[in-house]
């Protein structure tokens, strides 16, 4: 089991230096960053002395050697735009990142989960077709339509919600249910595929003659199984989020990751992009060795594999 | 977004806003974006400039109406010779920490921003200076690096900062809690969330006056719609940019004031001319050409359908309002399609020709002009970039033909426009010494009349060499509370030090 971890944990680390190194490639291939930080109106004069500032005339291949020992070190550099360090950006915007990422993945649970169940249930009826529209018209519709829809209706028709900023919980409501609404399709299409296959299995239909109540059979034997997929989704979909929801912080004004990625990018913060890239991808390569690590203490099988 | 936001503005007809403003005397507003970097040396984007004008004063001040240059925080200003100007400033003007703000601070606030190891990125508002002597505590002199025309026009943009304080916490610690003598100090600044602006009781007034709103509110709201939507349930009482099929739908309600005004910003169309892409088969190197091409796109038409009121027929490189644009002598290509596939048959263009078209910016209008060369002949193949990327490729002189707007950085200056594209530099697609000469005497003459004598030559040579296809000027709308009195200026810099609410 060790040699399997510190197999993964090498394996992981190589994945987190090629993303970065890959990120920093992009960014400079991705145009002239001298020219960006000296702004539009810049002349070319300014423009060669803000290269030379920023040391933007040095092999790319130094400037990321540099980058990274300092990375190792827990300095991500400063940005080139805000008179703060990359690091407290990004821990001043995480927290509305994971709030938001939070009460989407609750939203989406929290409709998914009894929507497929139902839609499993009553299969090939008008329910199951009812269902099936929302999913189809929930990964049909633009995040960003939907997100202007919520805003019209509960915003500003009836005002029981601010439609934008980051002043206290309610801000969230709105761009919480735009943002699970997305991911709820997937999320219900699954449920109820799972729900299918287990309830057509001999140990439902044996349940069901020892006589046991329906709910028991549905929540303690059916749901159990049926939703481990889902879970395994669900927290692919939670990784997603956390990345940032560019499209949904836009609309509500909220300044998490994804917005600051996003602006970082247009702007050519390539500091803060670069920091960005590594924490989301630090995320991923975290999920992804303690997936692997559980599923091989659950699975022997795969640590000899 | 066109569809979108009309369809937004029509869901949100009818809808009465409840504004929260005046009861507090406070002014909320909202832009799509927002300085990293408060110092107004430390950013170039348009709510940089905006705040650097409540937080910070310069020696004088540009009336935005009458276009005076006004005596602001200077006494006195007057030039030595050519390159030295020498300032007074005044006295008893006290920054919002209290310190006492003299010839000094703005001695140190302009050798600081020269200082290379500070990494000014708006460096233009003192790369014209070379360093700045102190002569007493109340006087200073700014040494020029050679005489510079449009000198009285940049030091409205020489704001001071208090250098004890500047001194003690650097520039890092001023952009985080900034001091100014501005009309307005800062109370509250949570990049991302909000800046909050309290009005500075103890302010000099000068040529600004006294600010009459008590508290300013800014947040960065990304969307226009959601900016909108903030404005109608009171979130906001002032909104800019706002788009022209918004600002129609808007107009019929009753609590909100629409305004459209023309601002010094531009819209313009670059050729080729110089053969800087090579001169083999370059149909911009050829006048009949250029010309063709200025007959072929139909101003009034899209402006009427497009860019919206408050925009105007543009025909000199430069804006009208911009001291030396001179619009006498100039000429001017109306529309007139017959015409233009008659110049370009005489060019050896019967069939017009294929070119590729840079653009970074109001798509909308671009594929406009694209269908109007089209109908002529001309082939214009849209390559959309981003607005640095055009900047660059147009330097190293790989464009053939572009469209882009120019903001001149708001200085009312031909020197901030012409000369930056006709001054044989590297932004110079022309590449024609004699303007560049005439530009060059008026850019380094500190004589008004030989100033305007040295450029008018250069842009009557420009239009009729039409190296430029000047387009419009660009139109800003804004959408506030009835309540709130506002007058919008050309320059695109809000002025809330002069607004307030009628009680």
């Amino acid at each position: 089991m060790l040699g399997f971890a510190l197999r993964r944990l090498a394996l992981a680390l190589a994945v987190g230096l090629a993303v970065s190194a890959i990120a920093f490639l992009l960014l400079r291939v991705s145009g002239d960053l001298a020219a960006t930080l000296a702004g539009e109106e810049a002349t070319a004069a300014e423009i060669e002395r803000i290269r030379g500032l920023y040391g933007l005339d040095r092999p790319v291949i130094v400037q990321y050697g540099e980058w990274l020992l300092r990375s190792l070190r827990g300095d991500l550099g400063r940005s080139l735009f805000y008179p703060e360090s990359v690091a407290k950006l990004i821990l001043d915007r995480l927290p509305n990142t994971a709030t938001l990422a939070t009460l989407g993945l609750a939203v989406a649970l929290l409709l998914s989960i009894p929507l497929g169940v139902v839609a499993a249930l009553f299969r090939n009826t008008w329910i199951d077709r009812l269902a099936l529209a929302m999913a189809v018209l929930g990964q049909a519709m633009p995040s960003f339509w939907f997100a202007l829809l919520l805003i019209f209706f509960f915003g500003i028709t009836l005002g029981w919600l601010p439609v934008s900023g980051t002043d206290g919980l309610a801000n969230f409501v709105l761009p919480a249910l735009a943002l699970g609404w997305f991911s709820t399709p997937v999320l219900m299409r699954l449920t109820r595929a799972g729900m299918v296959e287990v309830l057509a299995a001999d140990y439902i239909r044996t349940a069901h003659a020892k006589g046991l109540p329906v709910r028991t059979v549905l929540v303690k034997h059916a749901l159990r199984n049926a939703v481990a997929p889902v879970v395994a989704l669900a927290s692919v979909q939670f990784g997603n989020m956390l990345s940032g929801s560019v499209v949904i912080e836009t609309v509500f004004a909220l300044q998490g990751i994804g917005y600051l990625a996003w602006e970082s990018i247009s702007r050519r913060d390539f500091p803060v992009v670069q920091g960005i890239l590594l924490v989301v991808a630090l995320f991923y390569v975290v999920l992804t060795l303690v997936a692997d690590l559980l599923n091989a203490w659950l699975d022997p099988r795969i640590r000899s594999s | 977004m066109g569809l979108f936001a009309q369809i937004v503005a029509l869901l949100l007809w009818g809808i009465a806003p409840a504004f929260a403003g005046p009861a507090d005397n406070t002014l909320r507003w909202a832009s799509d974006s927002e300085p990293a970097n408060i110092i107004p040396y430390q950013n170039t984007v348009r709510e940089g400039v905006v705040m650097g004008f409540l937080i910070w004063d310069a020696p004088t001040y540009r009336d935005p109406t009458s276009g005076e240059y006004r005596l602001h925080l200077a006494e006195s200003v007057r030039l030595v010779d050519p390159t030295t100007i020498e300032i007074r400033m005044r006295e008893g003007v006290v920054a919002h920490d209290g310190e006492v703000v003299d010839a000094r601070d703005l001695v140190d606030t302009i050798n600081t921003m020269l200082d290379p190891a500070n990494r000014i990125v708006n460096f233009q508002r003192v790369s014209w200076l070379t360093r700045a002597e102190l002569v007493d505590a109340n006087t200073a002199r700014l040494i020029m690096k050679e005489p510079f025309g449009p000198w009285q026009e940049y030091l409205t943009n020489v704001v001071v900062m208090p250098s004890e304080y500047l001194r003690r916490v650097g520039l890092e610690g001023m952009a985080r809690e900034p001091i100014g003598t501005g009309p307005y100090r800062v109370t509250e600044l949570a990049p991302g969330r909000q800046t909050v602006l309290e009005r500075f009781d103890r302010y000099f007034g000068g040529a600004k006056g006294q600010p009459s709103i008590q508290r300013l509110i800014f947040r960065r709201i990304p969307e226009a719609n959601t900016r909108l939507a903030e404005l109608l349930t009171g979130g906001l009482d002032w909104v800019w940019r706002v788009l022209p099929d918004q600002a129609r739908n808007l107009r019929s309600r009753r609590n909100l004031t629409i305004v459209s005004g023309e601002t010094v910003r531009i819209v313009y169309i670059g050729m080729d001319a110089g053969g800087r892409t090579g001169r083999e088969g370059n149909p911009m190197t050829d006048l009949r050409v250029r010309r063709a091409i200025s007959h072929a796109i139909d101003r009034p038409g899209i402006i009427r359908n497009l860019v919206g009121e408050g925009a105007s027929v543009l025909h000199t490189p430069c804006h009208p309002e911009q001291f030396g644009c001179t619009q006498e002598g100039i000429t001017r290509y109306e529309y007139d399609p017959a015409r233009a596939r008659a110049l370009l048959a005489e060019a050896g263009y019967p069939n017009g020709f294929e070119v590729g078209l840079m653009a970074y910016r109001e798509r909308p209008w671009v594929e406009a002009v694209i269908g109007q060369l089209r109908a002529v002949g001309i082939r214009a193949n849209l390559n959309w970039v981003q607005a640095d990327t055009s900047s660059s490729e147009v330097r190293e002189g790989r464009v053939r033909m572009n469209m882009g707007a120019w903001g001149s950085t708001s200085l009312y200056d031909v020197a901030a426009i012409t000369s930056y594209f006709f001054g044989n530099n590297p932004n110079d697609m022309a590449r024609d010494g004699d303007v560049a000469a005439m530009l060059r005497r008026g850019d380094t003459s500190t004589d008004p009349a030989a100033r305007l004598e040295a450029y008018a030559p250069a842009i009557r040579r420009i239009t009729e060499q039409a190296y430029w296809l000047p387009m419009w000027t660009f139109p800003l709308t804004y959408a506030f509370n009835s309540q709130l009195e506002f007058r919008p200026s050309a320059d695109e810099v809000p002025r809330f030090f002069e607004a307030r609410w009628r009680r």
